[in-house]
């Protein structure tokens, strides 16, 4: 199987609303999803929304479904069905769904990219098919500590 | 503080910006 990548969104990232620093942060979990999708042909990697939902960051008028909002990611991340494993799709309860057409640029991607190696000292470099390319950082550097592990 | 940004649309950038825009999340979210 092949690994797989999702990155969870919000619909902030397609319409732009909420603060412009949420949705920017929104957009660029897609750009980046997107980015990988192009520079690593080998992984699935996709970014999807989970719908408003009564979380409580999303507030108790939430409109949405609790019981909808983590189908998708495991749908994506363990399915075999054919339209959960494709890459470089964006999607809402196991439906595509239009996203920023930014998104889907290469331009915005490699520029999002280059942002985030200035910040970080970490560059994502095309690899092939077979594995995972980092550079400036090690491996061991990406592990969750393990206080944050559940 | 630095952040990513995006600038426009097809344009992103890092710019200087201030701690609060970071610091205060919005309180609701659209999923």
């Amino acid at each position: 199987m092949a690994s797989r990548i999702w990155l969870t969104c919000s619909g902030s990232a397609v319409i732009g609303n909420g603060s412009q620093a949420y949705a920017d942060s929104k957009l660029f979990d897609v750009v980046l999803a997107f980015a990988v999708a192009r520079l690593w042909p080998g992984v699935l990697s996709n970014a999807l929304e989970p719908g408003w939902v009564p979380t409580r960051m999303g507030g108790p008028g939430a409109p949405d479904d609790m019981s909808q909002a983590p189908v998708t990611q495991v749908w994506l991340a363990v399915s075999n069905d054919p339209a959960a494993t494709v890459t470089g799709r964006y999607f809402y309860h196991q439906r595509p769904r239009p996203v920023h057409p930014a998104a889907t640029s290469a331009s915005v991607q490699d520029q999002l990219l280059a942002a985030c190696a200035e910040l970080t000292g970490v560059q994502l470099t095309s690899i092939g098919p077979t594995g995972v390319q980092l550079t400036g950082v090690e491996l061991t550097d990406l592990e969750v500590p393990k206080e944050t592990r559940s | 503080m630095k952040a990513v940004v995006f600038a426009g649309t097809r344009s992103v950038e890092v710019r200087e910006v201030p701690d609060a825009v970071l610091e205060d999340p919005p309180t609701s979210c659209s999923g």
